[in-house]
């Protein structure tokens, strides 16, 4: 069991390496599944061993440790979940260029991920981390291909520097961090209790430095810009696989880790982690309203997602921890779904543009009901798995609120509630727009040469799965946090208020069954078609009502205008900002270094030519003259000789 | 053997004017043999001296009474220097001494210059060393004159006038020293001076005979002669000139007398490591304005011969490899570069850098050889020049000779800025009117040049060796000045 631990790792980097000796592409498809199937299963076996707290030394006397706990367990098992469900997408998915590539990145993604989760010690902690960034790079250089005019507005290589600058500053400060830790712990091991506190600067350099690390990789403000920028040009299973589940998994584990087992959080640091999430939900949900391209939503929302997950992880109790990483595992699965959703659309029709699509929930039903579960889920609707984890951290924060002394952190607690609660609304608001743009309403112009036919049956079956553990995590969350997510907490979770989700679900499973029963007997399907009537004015849209329309409202209003004028112009974006440094930087350096050492340099030069224009002047070719000269060579040379003597 | 080295030129030289008025043509060949043997007997000299130097009685007198010729590893490495840059200067002219009328008369000259050259570098005797510079001295002013136009002869006239004071000094301290110690052999004189080197009279003498050979080598401020007389000569001539003559008969001299005879005094030093910075300074400064490519090749030979002497000056073992070592090396790249200029004369017809424009293309042997040598001159690596400098100015700052070293690496700038200057204008520039209508040179002068080019490259990679082999006996000669006595005397 101990060693074998280590084949979730060389097993994916060994094959992808392989795959790139096959000549057939469907081999290497075939071969990559079979691959992450292994994987797959591999993972469940660890997971339900229950390995409790292993920890093996890698090599010899280096003290390298892996090890595994109940926490990287359970990411084990969803890494290797994901990284087949998205294989098994990948297949089919045409908009891909250079699939053989593709398949040997995305191995090697899962034998970097589990390496990062299996990893007990820093170093190799870090060195998983780098690889990572490397394969975040590669796979958001993959060139989709050119049918999609949508991606030529911005080249992949733009959004993988902007990732590769984000997310490396977010790295380097990780390294930093872990860099004190270790100085303050005098061990490279990951401790397993947590027994910093924070009560001197350097540990809350350390803590802050690491905090950065997990953000970036998460996605959480204030180093989110590169998910919108890499949304734009990166292939769909793409953005399912990094950022919408295990750049989340991997970053919200080290959240866990640095939160639980690192350091012990105070009120400042639960009061910072707090308003961190509260602010990432609202901002990101309100740039999610305004968004034409169905991508650059899906990926605001997958900014505002993680801000519930720190939220939770800021309130410090039991609870709090319990529905972030819960909320996690739930937003792992419906953003990952929405982001295959959106590919298969992008597959079927060519674009993106919310206000160009519509009316495919008659082309595209299981497409179209696989969406709305992510939709509802996302939105928080019960009794889907978006609304359990939400309701854990709505405790969370109330009880938060309730038990805190600090009338400050009171104050804190509250705004994250209101945030994540009006957060939720905007989020359902949001995706209204999305359902009802693309699979309800009409399309603008209804393409006639073809109706598009519904995605082929293994780009189904991924989402289809990902919406069934929608909804069964939806149904059965009390079963999945006992055995999944309380093993690894120390305490038992407590719930303020209780929901019977089974219950619900069939209740309200039972009045859509009515409700279906009712359409079909038949009543109202006689339709009558009407004149527009709005309160007696000019209706602004025709007879479409594009989803669109509604939203552009929302942005003229005064003070949102100025919001949005405020967030678009991206003055805050961490690339943005380092690379005006660096620019000011480079014009001062130009300035006062470069342009004086080139006044430097024509001085001398002129100061050799004046030289050179004197000598040569005093060179008359006279030939007494140079007589003279030698006489006084001659006088000069005895002087010196008989100076000495 | 040793005087083979002299017989050979002479016998030569005796023999063209005989030949070439039976056939024009035959005067080159016999030339180029003797050359070629030259070369072949100085590497054999290499080979010989291994187990000791030699000393060659003429008529089995024996040296005190008699006259001696010496090979030790100093004459070695100025014999090799000799001979190597006269056979390739000797090769290069087959082609392009055609153009001048009366090629008998031409080397014979040349051969007596070389018959000159082996002579002060052999020779132990000091009136003998005196007799043997005058004829290469003469036979050089006859050879710069050659062309016989105006500028020649001005140069020539010129040259020779401050040759002819530089001659008279030489010989006034010759006389002064005889009446003094009664003896001509050099190592008699080293014995009979040893301990009494700060008499006044002696002392009057070193300062006579540091500005006589400080003339024949060029160095500032007596250096006068040489920017018009170098440019004037016939390339092959130039390059004997500047590569060989003014290190033959003036460094050599001087290291000969001052090492081997006399002691090698912290004033003399001073006075070396002074001229060194102020030549290597006031030659680079005046090349780099220059646009006639010969004169500014001569002004350059003053700025490298100023690192040679400040080298040699600072009397220590690092500081004399340095200098000789470059001594060697700048005889290669600067006859090289005298040879290119040749070349771009033999075929644009002019020597202004302005008007040769961009010859690079039409002519590949010269513009990839004169880029060698530019860069080796600039002390660019790995080629040889960059080594030399590089020992130089490390001995410099080992010497704690701080102003001496920045000078040389500012120097070492300056040249490469001059030396770039060369390649844009004469190479790379856009072509001009000229190019369509030049073509490269004959095949001689193109493997002349590719020879020197092959060694500069080829010293440049396998310095080490060849500094064992070459520079460390030579040098050896001048630390251990003493011991020429008793090699000599047998003492």
């Amino acid at each position: 069991m101990e060693r074998t631990l280590f084949f979730l790792v060389t097993l994916p980097i060994s094959s992808g390496a392989l795959l790139l000796l096959f000549r057939a592409q469907r081999a290497r498809m075939r071969f990559a599944q079979l691959v992450l199937l292994a994987g797959l299963v591999f993972s469940l076996f660890v997971f339900f061993r229950r390995p409790n707290e292993l920890v093996v030394n890698l090599i010899g006397s280096y003290n390298l440790y892996l090890g595994i706990n109940r926490l990287s367990g359970v990411i084990l098992l969803f890494v290797n979940l994901f990284g087949f469900l998205v294989c098994l997408y990948s297949r089919d998915y045409s908009l891909l260029k250079n699939k053989g590539i593709y398949f040997s990145l995305l191995l090697w993604l899962i034998a970097f991920s589990n390496l990062a989760c299996l990893a007990a010690d820093f170093i190799i902690f870090i060195f998983a981390w780098g690889a990572l960034l490397t394969l975040l790079y590669a796979f958001l250089n993959l060139n989709t291909a050119g049918n999609n005019p949508d991606s030529l507005k911005s080249r992949p290589s733009d959004s993988a520097n902007k990732a590769l600058v984000v997310v490396g500053f977010g790295d380097f400060s990780l390294l930093l961090g872990i860099c004190l830790y270790v100085y303050t712990i005098g061990t490279t091991q990951m401790p397993g209790v947590a027994s910093v506190m924070l009560n001197n600067p350097l540990n809350w350099c350390s803590f802050l430095l690491m905090l950065c690390g997990a953000f970036a990789k998460a996605g959480c403000g204030p180093l989110h810009t590169w998910i919108p920028a890499a949304a734009e040009t990166a292939p769909g299973p793409v953005m399912a696989i990094l950022p919408a589940s295990l750049d989340k998994l991997l970053g919200i584990y080290l959240l866990a880790r640095i939160c639980v087992d690192f350091f012990v959080l105070n009120d400042s640091a639960m009061a910072i982690l707090l308003l961190i999430g509260a602010s990432t939900i609202m901002f990101a949900v309100i740039m999610a309203l305004i968004q034409h391209d169905l991508r650059k939503l899906l990926s605001f929302h997958a900014i505002s997602q993680v801000g519930y997950m720190v939220l939770g992880f800021g309130t410090g109790v039991p609870i709090g921890i319990a529905g972030g990483l819960f909320h996690m595992v739930n937003h792992a699965l419906y953003k990952s779904g929405l982001f295959l959703t959106g590919a298969s659309i992008g597959e079927k029709k060519g674009t993106f543009d919310l206000e160009k699509l519509g009316g495919l929930a008659t082309y595209m039903p299981v497409t179209f009901f696989t969406g709305l579960v992510f939709a509802l889920s996302i939105s928080g609707v019960p009794p889907f798995n978006g609304f359990a984890s939400k309701w854990l951290l709505y405790q969370a924060t109330l009880i938060g609120m309730f038990t805190t002394e600090n009338r400050f952190l009171a104050l804190v607690f509250l705004i994250a509630l209101v945030a994540a609660m009006f957060g939720s609304a905007l989020t359902l608001a949001s995706f209204i727009k999305f359902i009802h743009a693309i699979f309800l309403g009409q399309e603008e112009r209804p393409s006639e040469k073809k109706k598009p036919e519904e995605v082929s049956a293994p780009m189904r079956t991924a989402v289809v799965v990902l919406a069934g553990l929608c909804i069964v995590l939806g149904v059965v969350p009390n079963l999945f946090l006992r055995e999944f997510i309380e093993p690894w907490m120390s305490q038992r979770v407590f719930f303020l208020g209780t929901w019977n989700s089974a219950v619900s679900f069939v209740l309200i499973f039972t009045g859509l069954l009515l409700g279906l029963l009712y359409w079909a007997s038949g009543k109202d399907k006689k339709v009558r078609q009407d004149d527009l009537f709005i309160g007696g004015e000019e209706p602004v849209f025709g007879p479409n009502f594009p989803a669109t329309e509604f939203y552009r409202t929302i942005e003229d209003l005064p003070l949102m205008k100025r919001l949005y004028l405020f967030l678009k112009s991206e003055s805050l974006d961490l690339f943005n900002l380092l690379g005006r440094l660096l620019r000011s930087l480079a014009y001062l350096l130009y300035i006062f270094v470069d342009r004086m050492l080139n006044l430097l340099t024509y001085l001398c030069g002129y100061l050799v030519l004046g030289f050179s224009w004197a000598f040569r002047k005093a060179h008359t070719g006279v030939l007494d003259f140079y007589l003279v000269w030698v006489l006084c060579g001659l006088l000069l040379v005895i002087f010196f000789l008989f100076r000495s003597y | 053997m040793v005087v083979f080295f002299v017989v050979i030129p002479l016998l030569a030289a005796f023999l063209i004017p005989l030949v070439s008025k039976m056939r024009e043509g035959s005067a080159r060949v016999l030339a180029v043999l003797s050359g070629s043997l030259l070369l072949l007997l100085s590497i054999a000299g290499i080979f010989m001296i291994k187990n000791g130097s030699i000393v060659y009685s003429l008529g089995g007198w024996r040296p005190p009474f008699g006259i001696c010729m010496v090979l030790d590893g100093l004459s070695v490495l100025f014999l090799l220097v000799i001979n190597l840059i006269g056979f390739i200067a000797l090769l290069y002219s087959w082609d392009y001494i055609k153009r001048y009328s009366s090629q008998g008369l031409y080397y014979t000259l040349f051969c007596l210059m070389l018959a000159g050259l082996n002579g002060v570098a052999v020779s132990g005797d000091l009136f003998n060393l005196y007799v043997f510079l005058e004829i290469t001295s003469i036979a050089s002013y006859a050879l710069v004159a050659f062309g016989t136009q105006a500028e020649e002869l001005e140069a020539a006239f010129k040259y020779m006038v401050l040759g002819s004071v530089a001659s008279a000094f030489i010989l006034l301290a010759i006389g002064i020293l005889f009446g003094s110690v009664s003896t001509l052999n050099m190592a008699d004189i080293a014995r009979s001076l040893a301990g009494s080197e700060s008499r006044k009279l002696i002392l009057f003498c070193l300062g006579l005979f540091t500005m006589g050979f400080s003339l024949k080598a060029g160095l500032v401020p007596f250096h006068t002669w040489l920017p018009d007389a170098h440019p004037a000569a016939p390339a092959p001539v130039s390059a004997m000139l500047s590569g060989v003559v003014i290190k033959v008969i003036g460094i050599y001299a001087l290291i000969r007398l001052v090492f081997n005879i006399f002691i090698f005094t912290p004033a003399i030093s001073q006075i070396f490591i002074w001229m060194g910075i102020i030549s290597m300074s006031v030659g680079v400064l005046l090349a780099i304005g220059q646009w006639d490519f010969k004169r500014l090749l001569a002004y350059h030979s003053i700025s490298q011969i100023g690192y040679v002497i400040f080298g040699i000056g600072l009397g220590t073992p690092l500081g004399i490899i340095g200098g000789l070592f470059h001594l060697f090396n700048h005889s290669v790249f600067k006859s090289l570069l005298f040879l290119n200029a040749g070349s771009l004369e033999y075929a644009t017809g002019t020597r202004k850098l302005q008007e040769i424009n961009g010859s690079g293309r039409a002519m590949p042997f010269t513009s990839v050889s004169s880029l060698v040598a530019s860069l080796s001159i600039a002390g660019v690596p790995p080629l040889c020049g960059f080594w030399s400098k590089l020992i130089i100015i490390i001995a410099a700052f080992q010497a704690g000779n701080i102003i001496g070293g920045i000078t040389c690496i500012l120097v070492g700038m300056v040249t490469l800025a001059s030396f770039l200057k060369v390649q844009k204008y004469a190479f790379s520039k856009q072509a001009g009117d000229i190019v369509s209508k030049i073509k490269e040179v004959p095949l001689t002068m193109a493997a002349a040049m590719s020879v020197l080019a092959l060694f500069c490259v080829l010293i440049g990679l396998f310095f080490v060796p060849f500094l064992d082999q070459l520079i460390r006996p030579a040098t050896n000669v001048l630390l251990e000045g003493a011991n020429y006595v008793n090699l000599i005397l047998g003492g």
